[in-house]
């Protein structure tokens, strides 16, 4: 999946403006990083890449990079 | 003026009669522009034309056509230049069905027409490309989900499950100050309930509805304080629309 595809995916989970977010966006600038996000993250991740990830794996997102990082 | 919607635009489901009707007609009369859809589009002309304003849009679809939501409601919010600040839910058909006689492939479109459609819309009416932050979304439900009676199974099921999504969608929304309510009511005198009100006496009614039988109106008049700021902190919860009735029996 290219990656212009990948930041639309993570658009759509945080629900917020397409083209709104980099890369270098840290999800603590990201007022809609919350509970349903993590969520929403949870599943996207399981339906598009078959990945899991853990609450404490989920804690430990600092920035989209991160999460582009489980869409492998 | 709490209960002023200039400028406000509403998606109503269900607006070719009854209850979606008057509802329309309530919200044309406090200024908010209006999206109508149903499956009968000369019924929704007709439900314009009793309504203020000239700015309404008559979207005819089947809101059983799943699949197809997402981008219908692209389309609607097209027709009105941007995002939505009130959904209304009025979609429904009755169902009167023992179980000794239930079909349940007739069951399982009946749940589309009913209950999923709600959810699919609920989908996108979650997110904020598609509806304002403030907004409220008002789902008509029925007594059934709340006092179930013989022959209902089916609807009485899909009422709730439209009261029990509205409760989720409530908190999942709250956060941005969106929310999410039904309405249960008693019968309403609507073409839904033709035989209802066609083989009921009036001493039944009398004593079925002490304050009088509901009438599309009353429904509306309640939407409408659910849909306008005058309700602004009240959300997930399914109001019971009594008339009087306290839930006993309505056996004619």
């Amino acid at each position: 999946m290219e990656l212009k595809e990948k930041m639309a995916l993570i658009e759509e989970v945080l629900d917020v403006e397409e083209g709104s977010l980099s890369p270098e966006t840290l999800l603590s600038d990201v007022d809609e990083w919350d509970s349903i996000s993590a969520l929403s993250l949870i599943v996207m991740l399981d339906e598009n890449f078959d990945r899991t990830i853990s609450g404490a794996q989920i804690k430990a997102l600092e920035s989209v990079k991160d999460i582009l990082a489980y869409m492998e | 003026m709490k209960l002023d919607m200039s400028s406000k635009k509403y998606l109503i489901v269900g607006a070719s009669s009854g209850i979606g009707r008057a509802i329309a007609i309530a919200i044309s009369r406090n200024n908010g522009q209006v999206v109508l859809t149903s499956r009968n589009e000369d019924n929704l002309i007709k439900t314009r034309e009793m309504m203020n304003g000239t700015n309404h849009i008559v979207m005819p679809y089947d809101i059983a056509n799943i699949d197809g939501i997402k981008e219908f409601i692209k389309s609607c919010m097209a027709s009105v230049g941007g995002r939505f600040d009130g959904l209304v839910f009025t979609a429904g058909v009755s169902r009167v069905k023992p179980i000794r006689t239930e079909n349940i492939d007739e069951l399982r479109s009946f749940n589309e027409i009913s209950y999923l459609s709600y959810v699919a819309l609920l989908k996108q009416f979650s997110s904020k490309r598609v509806f304002n932050n403030y907004g409220s979304i008002v789902a008509i439900s029925s007594r059934s989900a709340l006092f179930p009676e013989k022959g209902y199974l089916g609807y009485s099921i899909a009422k709730s499950a439209i009261n029990e999504a509205s409760l989720v969608a409530a908190q999942e929304l709250a956060n941005r100050g969106v929310r999410v309510n039904t309405i249960c009511p008693e019968m309403v005198k609507t073409p839904m309930t033709k035989f209802f009100f066609d083989n009921v006496s009036k001493e039944q009614l009398d004593s079925f509805y002490p304050l009088g039988y509901l009438e599309p109106e009353d429904v509306a008049d309640m939407a409408l304080f659910l849909l306008s700021d005058m309700s602004k902190k009240i959300t997930g919860q399914n109001f019971y629309l009594s008339a009087g009735n306290t839930g006993s029996a309505i056996e004619i």
